[in-house]
């Protein structure tokens, strides 16, 4: 059955999924697996998912969302936008430090973002 | 790239992913965290009110459905019986249209007049996997609570 949530992870014009490959770099296999598992969920309840499982990204102009993900007691985080009305497009990830989300995400996910959408012709 | 891809990618080339994925089909606590997740999503509630509604805090039950932290027994028992009174209310009162394999036996047995032994069955389902059998028998006594509040 098709999940009715789309989640799409960003890849660059050669198609390198580089988000996907930064998930591969953060995690232990483990929370690899975890991590499929929460992005199922995803596209399964989409925004009906509440509680900390998303946060609203201050200071971005994007209109940029955290996923906030807790694997095996580490807090990763996804940021992304929500495109169509039901499919939500992945931009960065990373494990959460204090301090808030470090302004070097932020601008990757907005660059990532152009870049997806001057290739997806969407404004 | 949707996760699916990546997925079956990953279990052509990563050896440790495949097994990784194996061991965490075969872990219970993380097919509770699974119910609990998708009970709270058929109840329509929010993790605080399932918190207040087990006596518990909004916190815990984020960990429990994310199957991370170290639970209590007593608390996963007192969020899926406050989850299955939630959704029992919810297919009594509006009559839901997307139910659960699980909950559609329940609904079918309840029907019938022995409603305190398939509430009891529901629970001791999920328990027996988890809990073991004195939380079962426990779980059977908050059963007959729960026909009752049904």
């Amino acid at each position: 059955m098709e999940a009715p949530w789309v989640v799409e992870f960003y890849e660059t014009a050669t198609g390198r999924p580089v988000l996907l490959d930064e998930v591969e770099s953060l995690m232990t296999a483990r929370q690899q697996a975890k991590f499929r598992e929460a992005i199922s969920k995803l596209e399964l309840h989409g925004r009906r998912l509440d509680g900390d499982y998303f946060d609203t990204v201050r200071g971005s102009k994007a209109g940029l969302v955290e996923f906030r993900l807790t694997l095996d007691r580490v807090d990763f985080r996804l940021l992304f936008v929500q495109q169509a009305r039901r499919t939500f497009l992945m931009l960065v990830a990373y494990k959460e430090k204090r301090g808030g989300i470090p302004r070097p995400m932020i601008r990757t996910a907005e660059q990532r973002l152009k870049d997806w959408r001057d290739r997806h012709d969407e404004n | 790239m949707r996760i699916d891809a990546w997925h079956r990618e990953m279990l052509q080339r990563s050896p440790e992913y495949a097994q990784a994925v194996a061991e965490l089909e075969a872990d219970e606590f993380q097919r509770i965290a699974d119910e609990i997740l998708a009970l709270r999503m058929e109840a329509g509630l929010t993790q605080t009110e399932v918190a207040r509604l087990a006596k518990t805090t909004q916190a815990e039950v984020s960990l429990l459905e994310r199957g991370e932290g170290n639970p209590k027994l007593a608390t996963v028992e007192r969020v899926l019986v406050a989850l299955r009174r939630a959704v029992a209310r919810e297919w009594t009162g509006v009559g839901v249209q997307t139910v659960s394999a699980t909950h559609q036996a329940w609904v079918s047995v309840a029907a019938s007049s022995t409603i305190g032994s398939a509430a009891g069955f529901v629970v001791m389902n999920a328990d027996t996997n988890w809990l073991g059998q004195d939380s079962a028998q426990r779980s059977m006594q908050n059963s007959a609570d729960f026909a009752v509040a049904a």
